[in-house]
């Protein structure tokens, strides 16, 4: 199987493919539900009105082309001097969450990550919580439950048995904190929010 | 030859259409007529689907290039021609792009749109679609309609343009509820005022402004998004605590962050659709 890819857009790594004679449309991040058909019309459209760039290249599978599509974004957003692999956003994603996928987030927290032991990953989502200005982060229900899931990790390293090994020091139960050096600054968020009466007086 | 004239010069003639269609219209379907004219009025303001990452730069750099204004960007970055740049990105389409951009006075400077009464418009390519303000819309001096993509409804089926069907077809901005009137007059009456949104804007059916004006962020009324993609794009900002994201990945969340802090700074609505 060789796919000819018809047309890409830089910026995003979307692209139209023919593979023998079927059009598909893929759409970063490239799992299957991204892939679709389309027509002639469609691959005109995305030329003519959404700035694809037309092109003939050939790839021997769907790996060999998704590497040429990140390169493409990659290239494409250093021409404008930035570097997509410095960039981190996530901060601002907390800052900016509407009340309904901060709620989602603690769901997904509590449901997926701590039961499947994904502790770090849990563990940068609340500490990007509690660090955050975000006023929709202030109400008390979803604050204690910020707090309460806040605990809820902490038992849940102490009692796993790979992770209590390096659970020893109190600093390793947040190695992402550890390891960039955040520890103390997180620890003098914490004593400002002690101050303003709010995340860990719930906790108490 | 200049389109906006050769539009205004169509209005009677779209006047009479129009007038022919009710004549031969039953009272009721008449009335279903008129009040669909002063609907698409009221309603239907220009929308422009964007992909995230266009919207972005757009928001943040407060520019909005045609593909005319990139070429001579990138033309003046890498000292080729213009006209190079632009044969290699459109490639066989190039000629039907310059056919009709050059076939009208200042036809490099258009900028294109379609009108839009509540949906996300075109979203196959480009998820974010932006509203333009009734104040923009309404001052806008050279503007012009066509039933449907230029690029299709002024070709023959040799794929030439063809200048009588932009006579036949163009309808000046101040008439465009005619022309939607003629153009949906048989489907209207078999629908209910909530489906003409749907009836006006479906992806490949739509009716198409053309204009000059530039845009800048300040003109956007509103940005709207289908629920599905803003869902998949917060849940990958989740993944994003949790596991490296790819190039392509961390683009999308970039653009995604950046068009929710500006609508945020420009008090622009958000609006997240089902």
């Amino acid at each position: 199987m060789s796919i000819v890819l018809l047309a890409y857009f830089d910026l995003d790594g979307s692209a139209i493919v023919k593979i023998d004679s079927e059009l598909l449309l893929a759409r970063p991040p490239f799992e299957k539900r991204h892939i679709i058909k389309v027509d002639e019309t469609t691959l005109g459209m995305a030329i003519l009105r959404f700035g694809f760039f037309s092109t003939e290249k050939l790839f021997p599978d769907w790996e060999a082309l998704i590497e040429f599509l990140q390169a493409q974004v990659a290239e494409a957003h250093k021409a404008s001097g930035l570097d997509l692999s410095k960039v981190d956003v996530s901060q601002d994603i907390i800052d900016l969450a509407p009340p309904e996928i901060l709620d989602r987030y603690l769901d997904r927290i509590e449901r997926e990550l701590i039961p499947t032991r994904r502790f770090d990953h849990a563990e940068a989502v609340l500490m990007a919580m509690i660090k955050s200005d975000n006023p929709d982060l202030i109400p008390k229900p979803r604050l204690s439950r910020v707090t309460q899931l806040i605990q809820a990790l902490s038992e849940a390293r102490k009692s796993d048995p790979v992770k209590a090994l390096q659970s020893m020091a109190d600093e390793s139960r947040f190695p992402n904190l550890t390891k960039h050096g955040g520890l103390a600054k997180a620890r003098k968020i914490e004593i400002g929010i002690k101050n303003r009466k709010s995340i860990f007086d719930h906790a108490a | 030859m200049n389109l906006f004239k050769i539009a205004q010069e169509n209005a009677a003639s779209l006047e009479s259409q129009l007038k022919l269609i009710m004549d031969q219209s039953a009272p009721d379907t008449k009335l279903c007529l008129e009040a669909f004219q002063n609907w698409f009025l009221d309603k239907a303001g220009i929308s422009i689907n964007m992909k995230a990452a266009v919207l972005s730069i757009f928001m943040v750099t407060g520019k909005h290039q045609n593909i005319h204004e990139w070429a001579v960007e990138q033309a003046e970055l890498s000292g080729r021609t213009r006209q190079d740049i632009l044969r290699e990105k459109l490639g066989g389409y190039y000629d039907r792009r310059q056919a009709f951009d050059y076939a009208f006075d200042d036809g490099e400077g258009f900028r294109y749109g379609a009108f839009n009464a509540g949906g996300v418009g075109l979203s196959l390519f480009g998820d974010f679609c932006i509203v333009l303000s009734r104040t923009f819309m309404e001052a806008l001096d050279d503007a012009a309609c066509l039933p449907d993509d230029s690029l299709e409804c002024c070709f023959n089926k040799l794929r030439q343009f063809d200048e009588d069907l932009v006579r036949r077809k163009a309808c000046p901005h101040t008439h465009r509820h005619y022309l939607a009137a003629i153009k949906h007059a048989a489907v209207v009456p078999q629908t209910t005022k909530e489906q003409w949104g749907g009836v006006i804007l479906a992806d490949g059916n739509y009716i198409e402004a053309i204009f000059t004006a530039k845009i800048l962020p300040d003109h956007i009324a509103q940005v709207r998004v289908k629920q599905d993609k803003y869902d998949e794009l917060f849940n990958l900002a989740f993944d994003d605590f949790g596991r490296k994201l790819h190039e392509a990945e961390t683009a999308q969340v970039l653009h995604f962050v950046q068009i929710l802090k500006e609508t945020r700074k420009r008090s622009i609505s958000l609006e997240v659709l089902p």
